[in-house]
């Protein structure tokens, strides 16, 4: 599109004359408008489909019993392949918004049948149940995306997609008695990442096909890691993440098989590209630094493992086996019974089970009963005697775990900890945030390039998000009045010099985007 | 045929054919296998995707005396009648029985000699805030050769249950 600052150039330059010049700004602008119009007939007819969408999805929830189940699936289906089918027919006739707006709708419809069939049948709630219908449900949607060039469906195919891949990977490894949450974190940062390069991977596929996909991939490659980058720029999640390991149970044959295919997606995609001479050499190896920056990153967070978390007592229950039952620490006073669940359970002991006084005076000395007014009482709860022992190891987990009777959590919060993170993950915290900033910066330099301003924006709501988050963690940090006083201050500044110089900002890096999107065509 | 409309064409068939062939292969044991009746400890918890449900524990979903299973394994479990019509646990193998009743389960824990087994028939969907009792309750369920059960209905004192559903309104 043609701007008002080039067009006047053009003007003085005496490429056009004036009643040319007027000609064109006149054009210019009527383009302009007609082009927002049919954008807000777009989201409006959009906002539409995901209005119907809730309307079916209550009605399924509802599961109402005056109609046949049959006669549910035929409205269903019906109306899938009906919104489908209409959405192409005014697609045809020049109904563009509320054409695509009415195929996504149909995508929706279709996981919404998936879903209504498997209530019918009385199907399994289980994680893999849910993962099989999402495999079904993102994979259909996707190729619906490309046979209708649909960029919406694609939208909601990678929607569907990564709550099958968590899914997917939690039901692989339920059941297989991992003790502790290290690898399945260590997991889920492969999953992360895997998934990143992938999107990296199709999205320089695309363009160097030219394919009007393009941006749609661009776009999430970039808030996939502006996502990533976030999580690790909270303080809380520094902790969590130091306890990653290398534990084989949490690998299971479905994380191998993903890692393997999204780095064969991302290989295949930068080698077609780069035999197209349609990706540079160095925007592939910025990513594959962006990708190391992030690995190194999560990596060094085990210089502060073990010292943030609580050390709490082992309970009778953890011991699901009669013989680890037996084995149990004396402390712990464990019995294994059969009274409630025919297979057995693990459970401690209690004065107050003893209803006679001869029981009760016999009972096990630890748990210190006393036959008073016709009950066996307890003199003190065993559960304060084994929390105080423990809560003496927290946020040191080596001498935790080295105690029989406790056990180690990791902490999301500070609140056992009140000098907050050791120094070393307090660097590493510091330098996330510099890292993120940073990446944000790319991330504008990179949508200006590629002449994208919706990743131009992204970047900025990113920037946005990142100094408000940071904000209100310092105001959880630095409690108390003079501190509260200070940063209401500093808040309000930072708002108005916000609102004096960020949509300036925004104004010109989208005029350059435009125009250099411009050149690019 | 014009070019476009193969896009259309191809999306429609492979939509319908999904959604086809999941109902088939829901309905196929209810089509084709035996009925057996199997005892129950009922509870009720909701579905955020699906709506209300029973959640239903059975007497076969944990079974003592079983040797030699590991979590994730595929059982058998083979089924006798007894006098009240109820379908209980004769033994159970790692191989498909080549004779009698049997339904195939997933051990979801295994605990020295115990394990905890899943059939794929653990719930029952029903409209929400309707009314059904949760005592003397038994389900019909339908086993198809390979042994893989589908709940066909829930039974109540050995009737088929009746369900007390919530009056129309518009406003529910």
């Amino acid at each position: 599109m043609i701007d008002e600052t080039q067009i006047k150039r053009w003007l003085k330059d005496g490429t056009i004359n004036k009643s040319q010049a007027k000609k064109m700004l006149a054009d210019s602008g009527k383009e302009e408008t007609e082009s927002k119009s049919n954008k807000f007939v777009a989201i409006v007819a959009i906002i539409g489909a995901v209005l119907i969408f809730i309307g079916f999805a209550w009605l399924i929830a509802k599961n109402w019993h005056q109609i046949p189940s049959f006669i549910k699936v035929i409205i269903l289906v019906g109306s899938t392949l009906a919104a489908f089918v209409s959405g192409f027919r005014l697609r045809q006739k020049d109904h563009d918004g509320a054409g695509r707006a009415l195929i996504t709708l149909g995508a929706m419809l279709y996981v919404l049948s998936l879903f209504l069939i498997s209530q019918i049948y009385h199907l399994a709630t289980d994680m893999q149940h849910y993962a099989w219908l999402l495999l079904l449900a993102w994979t259909v949607i996707l190729m619906t995306a490309y046979f209708l060039d649909s960029k919406e469906n694609l939208v909601v195919a990678m929607l569907t997609f990564f709550p099958w891949a968590v899914l997917q990977y939690f039901s692989s490894i339920s059941g297989t008695g991992i003790d502790s949450p290290g690898g399945p974190v260590f997991a889920f940062i492969l999953i992360f990442l895997s998934a990143g390069a992938l999107l990296f991977g199709l999205g320089t596929l695309h363009n160097s096909l030219k394919h009007r996909f393009t941006n749609v991939y661009r776009f999430w490659t970039v808030f996939y890691f502006l996502l990533i980058f976030y999580i690790i720029s909270f303080q809380s999640f520094l902790p969590v993440l130091s306890e990653y390991s290398f534990e084989g149970k949490a690998f299971p044959v479905f994380l191998v098989l993903f890692i393997i295919l999204c780095f064969l997606g991302f290989i295949t995609g930068v080698l077609f590209a780069a035999s197209r001479k349609a990706c540079s050499i160095k925007e592939i190896a910025g990513f594959i630094g962006i990708l190391a920056i992030i690995f190194l990153l999560v990596l060094a967070t085990k210089t502060g493992e073990g010292q943030i978390g609580t050390c709490y007592p082992k309970s009778c229950y953890d011991f699901e086996a009669e013989s680890d039952c037996n084995a149990a620490p004396d402390q712990l006073i464990c019995e294994w019974k059969t009274d409630v669940v025919p297979r057995g359970y693990c459970d401690q002991q209690s004065c107050w089970n003893y209803l006679a006084e001869e029981e009760c005076k016999s009972a096990n000395p630890e748990l210190g009963c006393n036959w008073e007014e016709e009950r066996c009482n307890q003199k003190q709860s065993l559960a304060d005697t084994t929390y105080q022992i423990c809560a003496e190891h927290d946020n040191q987990k080596e001498s935790c775990t080295d105690q029989e009777i406790c056990r180690w959590t990791t902490s999301y919060g500070f609140w056992n900890a009140p000098e907050g993170l050791p120094t070393s993950m307090w660097l590493l915290w510091l330098v996330n945030n510099v890292a993120f900033i940073g990446f944000i910066v790319l991330i504008l330099w990179y949508g200006q390039r590629v002449g994208s301003t919706k990743i131009v924006n992204l970047a900025l709501f990113a920037f946005i998000i990142e100094v408000v988050t940071r904000y209100i963690g310092f105001w959880f940090d630095f409690r108390g009045y003079f501190a509260f006083g200070l940063l209401a201050i500093l808040g309000g500044l930072l708002l108005i010099f916000g609102a004096l110089f960020i949509p300036k900002w925004r104004k010109k890096l989208i005029r350059q985007t435009k125009q250099s999107d411009g050149k690019s065509k | 045929m014009k070019k476009q409309y193969v896009g259309l064409i191809a999306v429609v068939s492979v939509v319908l054919s999904v959604l086809v062939s999941f109902i088939l292969y829901n309905q196929w044991p209810l089509m084709t296998g035996d009925k057996l009746v199997l005892a129950t400890q009922p509870v009720d918890p909701f579905d955020p995707f699906r709506g209300q449900y029973m959640a239903i524990n059975y007497e076969i979903s944990g079974l003592s005396d079983v040797d030699g299973f590991e979590t994730g394994d595929t059982i058998y479990v083979s089924l006798k009648e007894d006098d009240e019509g109820i379908w209980r646990k004769e033994n159970v193998s790692q191989t498909k029985p080549r004779r009698g009743d049997f339904i195939r389960g997933k051990v979801t824990k295994a605990s020295g000699n115990t394990a905890r087994v899943e059939y794929g028939i653990e719930q029952f969907f029903f409209e929400r805030r309707a009314q059904l009792p949760t005592e003397n309750i038994t389900v019909e369920v339908s086993v198809a050769g390979s042994g893989r059960a589908k709940l066909s209905q829930m039974l109540h004192n050995g009737k088929p249950i009746e369900i007390e559903y919530e009056e129309f309104d518009i406003k529910s």
